[in-house]
């Protein structure tokens, strides 16, 4: 009950962010003269002008936290030098594409789109030099976002919220665990989010930890929302959203099946594509194929 | 008072109308059905395991393996994920060529629907009109990269092979052709009073239903929803041409098979304005020899005949991916059966699962 | 005449089982031609022997009895399946002279005796202890039985006119013009029946292969599988005969060419009824479960009285009552 009343609270404040928002896609609808003025096909249009942007300072931290296992690897190699080359390359190279794409835009950012030179090779560790850009178009959308969602109950549990500028600028949170049926529940329901559309429901095993990965789509405010999840990896267990997106169902009863991830509250968590007798969540990293006769 | 048992029937995996080794455990007194459990994982191939194992260009034949009725479209799927995490530049006749087989790929895919689904009806001959039509493409599949139904034909880059000669005059003539052809389907079909009343306000949901149940393609269009991944996240160079994106008006399984016969349509229209643009030009882009796809994520959906066929990668800088999981659209939209089969019966049974036009190898992954 | 008593019916079931594997091949070829691929063709010249090659598959094939099922009625349902479809073709006249047994019920014979089928029908889906069979013999016993009440009822007109059940009269009184012409709705009503009658697409429910598998004989193999197709195919021979004699005059000479025997003109009309059972195979989806009983009660049934009720009006207005 408390959570409405803070949620109408945010109401009005939230009414604005997406107004704005919606404002802002209008006008570069206008802008690209795009067939459809829709939100979403600009937002693939419009990746040129992310593509121009370098490494924000958001995305930064979420790399070194998505991937700890390379620092726990190899980590020994990837300089950070490198993972900014790779980073700039992601954010320049997408700008070819657009100039495949011939939409005509005006380039709304500063920098003059660079030439895409040689392929992408992560490999070659040569120090690029940065170029200070604009952050990401769906930057003031996410920072309001999080704002809000900064006065949510139990939103300490929200670790990141990043965008991941390659995949048509992504807006990505990383919450833990804990926090996800709350998030779940606001994000289904709150007026000004409304993500009633799971686009993805994945799963990956980081070996340090695993995570749940559930893409959301909002077809009222046609924004995408990538949410990452952390589970514990030894005690891999998250609470289920099945009640709240029918879609989840499968999706959870497979994360459980092939990763091993218990999702508490499910109505019906059984194994879906493996027999019921199979040893083991074969997706894991450390799976072994269990084999009677060995 | 008429006391009647509870049966429990089990439908598959072996049954001619679950299209491949899908099980039905169903719950039926007499011929209604009180409850369904689908029971899928018959086919289960852990793709997205082996794919840990290989490099991008392996991987993709294995996904003409998920969706088999329709490879080219997830041939793109992977690709296109992956060259969204490279950033790779796609030269123009790479892209046309891909946009050209891939709504080929749509139609032949429609086209075993409308006859597997006239099949499921009852009815015989319009599954041999649309077999005979689909093996033109089939065919031209063929020569274009010498398979008919696993391609393997696109890569990271652009496509593996080149339009032969005189190939692209022969896709133009069947879509001439194909144009017509469809109005001796809708002679045959459209008109049948049997089917009318087959399909006929059965099979319905809402809006909301669709959504929550993230029912994608047809299956959610059919609810009044205008969604459609080739316009409204604009992949390839789809927002070059004019297309409709056809939405239903009643939401029942009728009005499925005619949003998937004005598809065709809109599909044929597509390659009729990718060949008048098509122009010659280099069919691969600068792509190094050992793909190795920087660190990142990503996440892209694509339009495949059944709905958002969607890849999920997930990079560490190596030729390999660390995570690849497919979002199958027929594995979304099967779970919504259940819910639509309370309190029918069973030759309902056949039509409402028939109109969600589910392959098996995509749901099984 | 002995000879005839003993031999005839052997003979009429030789010429029978020759129909079965011919019509067979028609009814392929003709779904072939309708469906633009050529059918068999590989066993023989134009694919003659491949009904022969397909029954001798049958007939060499393994006889299994399900382990759960009821082993003497299983094995017994077949028979009480084909028997009455044999016996019902006793009163088919094919000729003025060709005929089997004359009585002067003729076609309620038919009509009794032809309903028996669907016990053996019935028998053979609860013995294979089958849910899918089980099935088709519901919807197999509710089909048949809500059918034979608008057939019948559809002959009456016909018996009306002529004042006889006999099919030799029936026949005899159609020299003027067929029964098609002024019992026109009772020659749909009876043709829609008697493709329900005979379990043919758009009523082929209870052998629906995209629902039940293959229906009532789902569980049998070999030459108990073998029996039922042949009392179905012995039942298209048989309905069709009917037709002939009840609408299309017989074995009477159309244009009156009279000098080409009647056996022809038995042969051509029939041959025509068989090609729209098999034509109309080839069309139409098939009918659910609620919609064949609706079409049945709702629709057949009012029409056939309708038409009891006309042909009795018509009897009685001056000049339609000579066609009457």
């Amino acid at each position: 009950m408390s959570d409405q009343k803070k949620e109408k609270k945010l109401a009005t404040e939230a009414k604005a962010v997406t107004n704005e928002g919606v404002a802002m896609s209008d006008s570069v609808g206008k802008e690209q003269g795009a067939p459809k003025s829709d939100a979403l096909s600009q937002g693939a249009t419009e990746k040129g002008s992310a593509k121009n942007q370098p490494v924000s300072k958001e995305q930064g931290a979420p790399k070194s936290g998505t991937l700890p296992r390379e620092e726990a690897k190899k980590g020994s190699e990837k300089s950070d030098s490198v993972r900014k080359e790779q980073d700039a390359q992601t954010s320049a190279n997408p700008l070819s594409e657009q100039a495949g794409e011939a939409v005509t835009k005006p380039q709304a950012a500063s920098v003059p789109p660079k030439k895409p030179t040689a392929t992408p090779r992560p490999a070659v560790k040569k120090p690029v030099v940065e170029k200070p850009l604009e952050p990401s178009r769906k930057q003031p959308w996410l920072d309001k976002f999080v704002v809000r969602l900064k006065e949510l109950e139990g939103s300490e549990h929200l670790e990141d919220a990043f965008i991941n500028r390659v995949n048509h600028d992504l807006p990505t949170l990383v919450v833990k665990g804990e926090w996800w049926r709350s998030l779940a529940l606001h994000l289904r329901n709150h007026p000004d989010c409304q993500f009633h559309y799971v686009q993805n429901f994945s799963s990956v095993d980081y070996e340090t930890h695993l995570e749940v990965v559930v893409h959301l789509f909002s077809f009222p405010h046609k924004e995408r929302l990538g949410v990452r999840i952390k589970v514990d990896r030894t005690e891999a267990k998250v609470d289920s959203v099945a009640d709240i997106w029918d879609a989840a169902n499968w999706n959870e009863r497979e994360a459980y099946d092939l990763m091993g991830i218990t999702f508490e509250g499910h109505p019906d968590l059984r194994r879906i594509m493996l027999t019921d007798q199979w040893v083991g969540h074969p997706l894991r990293k450390d799976y072994v194929p269990y084999d009677e006769g060995v | 008072m008429l006391r009647t048992e509870e049966m429990l029937l089990n439908m598959g995996p072996q049954h001619p109308s679950t299209h491949g080794v899908l099980r039905l455990v169903i719950k039926i007194d007499g011929e209604m059905i009180r409850e369904v459990d689908p029971v899928v994982g018959y086919l289960h191939r852990g793709t997205e395991k082996l794919a840990e194992d290989l490099t991008y260009t392996q991987i993709i034949p294995y996904t003409d393996r998920l969706d088999y009725v329709s490879a080219m479209t997830n041939n793109y799927a992977v690709v296109h994920a992956t060259e969204l995490l490279m950033g790779l530049e796609i030269p123009e006749r790479a892209e046309y060529l891909r946009m050209i087989t891939m709504e080929l790929n749509r139609v032949a895919s429609h086209l075993v629907w409308v006859g597997t689904y006239l099949l499921d009806l009852g009815a015989m001959s319009p599954f041999l009109y649309c077999f005979k039509d689909r093996e033109t493409i089939l065919n031209l599949f063929n020569e274009l990269c010498g398979a008919r139904l696993t391609y393997n034909y696109m890569r990271v880059g652009g496509v593996k092979w080149d339009a032969p000669d005189g190939w692209l005059q022969k896709v133009e003539e069947f879509v001439r052709y194909m144009q017509k052809e469809l109005n001796t389907y809708h002679d045959l079909i459209s008109g049948n009073d049997i089917f009318l009343q087959r399909t006929r306000g059965i099979g319905i949901y809402t809006k909301e239903q669709a959504l929550s149940y993230a029912l994608s393609g047809s299956n959610l269009r059919v609810t009044g929803v205008p969604w459609d991944l080739r316009q409204h996240q604009s992949y390839s160079l789809y927002h070059q041409f004019q297309f409709e994106i056809p939405v239903g008006e009643t939401g029942d399984v009728l009005d499925k098979y005619h949003l998937r016969m004005q598809e065709i349509a809109e599909s044929l229209k597509i390659v009729k304005q990718v060949l008048g643009v098509i122009k010659e030009g280099p069919i691969m882009g600068k792509v190094p020899k050992v793909l190795r796809v920087p660190e990142g994520e990503v996440y892209a959906g694509v339009e495949s005949p059944r709905g958002e066929l969607g890849c999920h990668i997930v990079s560490n800088g190596k030729n390999k991916p660390w995570r690849l999981k497919f979002r199958r659209p027929s594995f979304y939209n099967l779970q919504i059966l259940p819910e639509l089969l309370k309190g029918e019966n069973i030759s309902n049974l056949v039509a409402i699962l028939g109109g969600i036009d589910i392959i098996l190898g995509e749901v099984d992954g | 005449m002995d000879l005839f008593f003993y031999l005839g019916p052997i003979i009429l079931m030789l010429l029978l089982l020759g129909f079965v594997t011919y019509a067979i091949l028609f009814e392929r070829k003709v779904i072939g031609w309708i469906q633009n691929r050529p059918g068999p063709n590989q066993v023989g010249p134009w694919g003659l022997f491949q009904t022969i090659a397909d029954v001798a598959k049958l007939l060499l094939k393994e006889d299994i009895v399900p382990g759960k099922a009821d082993r003497s009625l299983f094995k017994l349902a077949p028979i009480i399946a084909f028997v009455p479809a044999f016996a019902v073709l006793a009163v088919i006249p094919f000729t003025d002279s060709w005929q089997f047994g004359d009585f002067a019920v003729g076609l309620l014979y038919y009509i009794a005796i032809s309903s028996i089928t669907i016990i053996g029908i019935l028998t053979g889906a609860w013995a294979s202890n089958n849910k899918y069979s089980l099935l088709g013999g519901m919807r197999s016993a509710a089909q048949m039985i809500s059918y034979e009440i608008p057939l019948v009822l559809s002959v009456v007109g016909i018996v009306m006119t002529t004042g006889s059940l006999d099919l030799n009269d029936i026949v005899l009184a159609q020299k003027k013009v067929w029964f098609i012409v002024p019992q026109f709705l009772a020659f749909l009503i009876f043709f829609i029946a008697s493709l329900a009658e005979l379990n043919r697409t758009p009523f082929d429910l209870p052998e629906a292969e995209s629902e039940l598998v293959a229906g009532y004989h789902v569980e049998y193999t070999g030459f108990r599988f073998a029996f039922f197709m042949l009392a179905e195919y012995v039942y298209v021979f048989a309905m069709a005969s009917l037709t002939t004699c009840l609408f299309l005059g017989g074995w009477l000479p159309l244009f009156g060419l009279v000098m080409i025997p009647g056996i022809f003109w038995f042969l051509l009309k029939f041959s025509l009824v068989v090609f729209s059972l098999f034509w109309i195979r080839a069309t139409m989806p098939r009918l659910r479960v609620d919609q064949l009983m609706q079409f049945a009660w709702k629709v057949l049934l009012p029409l056939s009285l309708l038409n009891i009720f006309l042909t009795a009006i018509f009897k009685e207005i001056p000049v339609l009552s000579s066609f009457y």
